[in-house]
């Protein structure tokens, strides 16, 4: 009798009065907000003295790109800004700040001492709390470290905000590929997650594939083709010393680390048929972990090191399968329509990441660890190998462009197939691999 | 309250709840909070409180409820037209945000 009064009072589009005892808060339920950029308000980095100007300048523009990039925030433009910042320990004046709808404000001071040493500061507001959150953070470096100063500052300032682990101080593995498609030439590189500071680490007289960075961030591993034949090769970047995994004339191809750093997964071609080994850095010594006719690759840990995702033909078309981390019976967890391979598992665990052909075209995705919930993040002519930022939210792959002037580019997007977008290279570069972040 | 008069406060606040940064896991979170309001309907510094979240863990419940908050201080921070004459009845609030319907799937 009460609902169908309820129900008579709406329909007519009367005032209803919804039950509330005297002295009882007047209680709302909201069911939908709004998916849009966290506006954040950057002032000018203070400059502590006068040859710190353009560092300040230059600092705040990176963090800024840093934040902007992720699709999470924007920047409110300086031109809008009501107030200035001339000092590093405030006043602010929030309600300047509220009056152009900054969200946070993010405050920034550089200085540099006559040795050169470089010192950075900068607090973060809640403008409409008018309240500091966390406490700050200074950094002093050499001033040639402003670039990752200021990824460790946005660094500071996502995670803050988001609550998610940051990512922007990191590096990224790729190929680099030079010349013409039938004949490309193919270099080892590394750079800044944002594509800045490439260095190149083998000369091109090679062809090398896959890099995959160690969990402490100081090796690579590799497959290289020096000896005509793919062979997993180690590179320690601090001292340059390289080497083979393991001595053999057989081919080794698709490394990946464990998460500890003291085992290495690949595939090994023995008379013709492909397993996945498990490979012990220390020893070298080499442990079957599959035993089937078909073509098992692409092997990732679980990020507690128990289980292990890889690629196979067992059931005619590619696939992908989980199996324990020692070996034992594949269990399935791909159904979808199309081919699957090159999963990669998430730092995070949730998700594993694969590359999907189907109806003529790539796809990159994400799928949970029991196969359930698929979910295709991009789609073109050729897109494969993704590769995990270490706080799990985005990811890398390569998109291959059609046609003789075609070639390869570095994409990233987030995990619900957002801000997808090129990250900047010097020419055409396959394969990323996402480095931890770094100490 | 009428019920128009609740709804009118809903869709305002609704405006303002901005889940686009939240942490993957606070998707999952629903988080409950009040605040007392003046008679403009504005809240009174430092009365807004998380009195209960379920689901997840605390940092990504600290992280939904900062969010919540942020709604409540944006939407109401120039006040809201509410009948005067009941203030009793709107001066103590409590809104629980539920993100169920907003989850990526």
């Amino acid at each position: 009798m009460v609902a169908a009064a309820a129900a008579l009072a709406i329909a007519a589009g009367c005032h209803a009065t919804v039950a509330q005892s005297a002295n009882e808060p007047l209680r709302i339920e909201i069911r939908q907000g709004v998916i849009k950029p966290l506006q954040i308000a950057m002032p000018a980095f203070v400059a502590g003295s006068p040859e710190a100007g353009e560092l300040a300048r230059d600092i705040k523009d990176v963090v800024a790109a840093d934040l902007t990039g992720t699709g999470l925030f924007r920047e409110i433009p300086a031109a809008a800004h009501i107030s200035d910042v001339t000092s590093f320990n405030g006043p602010f004046s929030f309600p300047d700040w509220k009056a152009i709808n900054a969200e946070a404000l993010v405050v920034g001071e550089v200085g540099v001492d006559e040795t050169g040493r470089m010192t950075v500061k900068f607090r973060l507001f809640d403008v409409f709390a008018e309240a500091a959150l966390g406490n700050g953070t200074q950094f002093t470096s050499g001033s040639a470290d402003w670039r990752r100063i200021a990824h460790k500052i946005a660094d500071g300032i996502y995670s803050q905000l988001t609550g998610e682990r940051p990512f922007f101080d990191t590096r990224v593995a790729f190929i680099s590929e030079t010349g013409p498609k039938n004949d490309r030439s193919k270099r080892l590189a590394v750079m800044d997650y944002d594509g800045a500071n490439v260095e190149y680490l083998t000369e091109g007289e090679e062809i090398v594939l896959s890099p995959r960075f160690s969990p402490d961030g100081d090796r690579l591993i590799y497959t290289s083709y020096l000896t005509g034949m793919p062979r997993v090769q180690m590179l320690d970047l601090r001292t340059g010393e390289q080497r083979a995994i393991i001595e053999s004339s057989d081919m080794t191809f698709a490394p990946r680390f464990s998460p500890d750093g003291t085992r290495v997964l690949m595939s090994i071609s023995l008379d013709g048929n492909t397993d996945i080994y498990e490979v012990e850095v220390s020893t070298l010594r080499a442990s079957r972990l599959t035993r089937s006719a078909a073509i098992e690759t692409a092997p990732s840990y679980s990020p507690d090191g128990k289980w292990i995702v890889f690629e196979s033909d067992r059931s005619l078309a590619p696939q992908i399968y989980v199996m324990r981390s020692g070996g034992g019976e594949p269990r399935r967890i791909s159904f979808g329509q199309g081919r699957y391979g090159t999963p990669v598992w998430s730092p995070s665990g949730d998700y594993i990441a694969f590359t999907k052909q189907h109806g003529g075209r790539f796809h990159v995705g994400v799928m949970r660890a029991d196969g359930s919930g698929e979910r295709i993040l991009s789609s073109s002519f050729l897109d494969e190998g993704p590769t995990w930022a270490p706080n799990g939210r985005v990811l890398m792959f390569f998109r291959e462009t059609p046609g003789a002037d075609g070639g390869p580019v570095l994409i990233s997007v987030d995990v619900y197939g957002r801000n997808l977008k090129r990250v900047p290279t010097p020419g055409f570069a396959s394969d990323p691999a996402w480095s931890p972040l770094r100490e | 309250m009428t019920a128009s008069e609740r709804d009118g406060l809903r869709r305002q606040i609704e405006k303002c709840w901005n889940v686009a940064a939240l942490p993957d896991e606070a998707h999952g979170i629903s988080v409950t909070i009040s605040a007392e309001l003046d008679r403009t309907g504005r809240p009174l510094p430092n009365s807004i409180e998380l009195e209960g979240a379920d689901g997840g863990s605390p940092a990504a419940q600290q992280k939904a409820f900062e969010v919540a908050r942020r709604a409540v201080q944006r939407c109401l921070g120039n006040g809201h037209q509410m009948p005067a004459e009941k203030y009793q009845s709107w001066r103590w609030l409590e809104i629980t945000f539920n993100p169920e319907e907003m989850r990526v799937r």
